[in-house]
């Protein structure tokens, strides 16, 4: 049972109610990407989110830059190719008069760069910027001149009006075919780690512990994979799917599902157990392999002889709750899906637990939340 | 080594120091020349046709529960635990992927290149290539699968 490929999503937008007959897919989030806010009881997608840079820093030297708000890329010697974003290696070489020169070359392209003789010491930056002598370059920063001046603001408007009246594409190319624009090496782009805020009420639902560069330990992390259940899909026989919930808290929940008038459903209200610490007792036996030996066993373990029963024609649809399969904390339904042309199945689900989990005890009493589930069928 | 699971066929794998339950799967090839040169942590998978060789200077670290996917070529210094990476895969001479990753099916890493601490890796080089966060939840579900295949093959 993937969590990583299962076609399952949540609707998650406070602003717009779903229209089940035509779903908008901007609001159509997987359950990892997912936050879940404690206090507002739902589930946060990354447009209900406030984040702020807790740290951040160069990967490659780990430079901490969080106390220099303004920069975005490392000042030190580390450098990326301008056409492929790889790493650059560079190569110092000594000259006469104690000059040095320094070659770039690009780990994966064949982009190099030299930066020629250099006399006086200076940074690599301060090296490349001295170097900025193309005629592109030399026009943005005549501009950015004018910018200040106001004598020559005429010119300013001039070249504004001609830039405007470039509306066809091969005319902005002209233009720019009349520059020469060079390539330099840049400095490495700024990784964030950043801390998370529900938009609604303000509270943090991921905080780092430490702004070290190699430790991502969480102080605080409130994902929805870690309060809401699991929901997948799975084709049993024709138009007969297995539903299943698998809770991943360790306090019992009761859950109630609705869905459209198309889809058949054996059971409205189920309660789901615990999670447990054993891995394979959590997955439900549609999941489970006869391929794998330790698979196999809990398999013959779970249902003895009815393992290799067939399934006659007819079957299940005549009883429905016969077919409801329930583990330590999952649970199979059998569903019907009377119309072929459906691609995916709305279902609205109602969570409840009467204990708070683990963690949220000073939280909330107990867990209430309902959002809209949507499954792809799967062929 | 504590234990593996290996299919039976042309399956080279020698001076390799695998952690409990790893599964290694049809023509894989991991190229070690030194004793413990290559280090495959707990629950880690590696999918058929795969080749694991050494980087330039060093050994190869692959953390726990590690994911490679099909037709993968791995040059890595150094993978961190729970890292995914999808089918057709190229990690080039020397590079590292920190913990808490998802490379993407047919993504080409450079060489040298570092990948930070939960990122999602996709695309080539020049052409599309990015680098995006990915959410913390993913430590979770990477675990999960990499348990989950474990007890699948």
């Amino acid at each position: 049972m993937s969590k990583l490929y299962n076609d399952s999503f949540i609707y998650c937008c406070t602003t717009k109610v779903i229209d089940i007959h035509s779903i908008d897919k901007t609001w159509l989030f997987e359950l990892a990407d997912l936050y879940f806010c404690p206090y507002c009881q739902c589930p946060k997608s990354k447009y209900e989110i406030i984040p702020r840079v807790h740290s951040k820093f160069c990967s490659n030297c780990l430079t901490d830059y969080t106390s220099k708000p303004d920069m975005m890329r490392c000042i030190k010697n580390c450098f990326i190719c301008p056409l492929c974003s790889s790493s650059m290696g560079i190569k110092m070489m000594d000259h006469d008069s104690n000059g040095k020169s320094f070659e770039f070359s690009c780990q994966f392209c064949d982009y190099n760069y030299d930066t020629g003789v250099v006399y006086k010491p200076k940074s690599l930056h301060g090296i490349i910027e001295e170097l900025k002598t193309d005629t592109f370059i030399r026009k943005c920063k005549q501009i950015l001149k004018m910018a200040d001046k106001t004598e020559e603001l005429s010119e300013r408007v001039r070249m504004n009006l001609k830039l405007s009246q470039l509306d066809k594409k091969e005319e902005a190319e002209s233009l720019i075919d009349e520059f020469e624009i060079a390539q330099y090496p840049i400095g490495k782009i700024l990784t964030l780690k950043k801390s998370i805020r529900c938009s609604t009420c303000r509270n943090l639902l991921l905080d780092y512990m430490e702004s070290e560069p190699t430790i991502n330990k969480f102080q605080i992390k409130f994902n929805a994979i870690d309060y809401l259940p699991t929901t997948s899909l799975t084709k049993l026989k024709s138009n007969v799917y297995l539903l299943h919930f698998v809770n991943p808290l360790d306090v019992k929940m009761s859950a109630k599902i609705s869905s459209i008038s198309q889809i058949v459903l054996s059971n409205f209200e189920f309660s789901l157990g615990a999670s447990t610490s054993s891995f394979i007792k959590g997955i439900p036996s549609a999941y489970l392999s006869l391929n794998n030996s330790t698979a196999k066993s809990e398999l013959i373990l779970r249902k003895g002889d009815k393992l290799y029963n067939k399934i006659e024609d007819g079957e299940i649809e005549e009883n429905l709750d016969r077919f409801i399969e329930v583990g330590v904390n999952w649970i199979s339904i059998p569903i019907i899906i009377e119309d072929d042309s459906l691609k995916t199945v709305p279902i609205y689900v109602t969570l409840k637990t009467e204990q708070p989990p683990k963690g949220l005890e000073r939280v909330i009493n107990g867990l209430n939340a309902g959002y809209w589930n949507v499954l792809k069928v799967p062929k | 080594m504590n234990w593996t699971e290996t299919r039976n066929s042309n399956v080279n794998i020698k001076n390799v120091k695998l952690g409990a339950n790893v599964t290694i799967l049809d023509n894989v090839n991991i190229e070690a020349s030194k004793v413990d040169s290559v280090q495959i942590g707990k629950y880690s998978i590696i999918k058929e046709n795969s080749t694991i060789r050494l980087p330039s200077n060093g050994v190869s670290n692959i953390g726990a529960y590690v994911i490679i996917g099909n037709n993968c070529d791995i040059r890595s210094l150094n993978i961190g635990n729970r890292v995914m990476i999808e089918d057709g895969c190229v990690l080039n001479d020397g590079c590292v992927i920190y913990e808490c990753c998802l490379i993407k099916s047919n993504c080409i890493i450079p060489s040298k290149m570092i990948i930070p601490a939960y990122c999602e890796v996709g695309g080539v080089p020049g052409k599309d290539f990015y680098i995006k966060p990915l959410n913390s939840s993913f430590k979770k579900v990477i675990e999960y699968e990499a348990k989950y295949l474990n007890i699948h093959y």
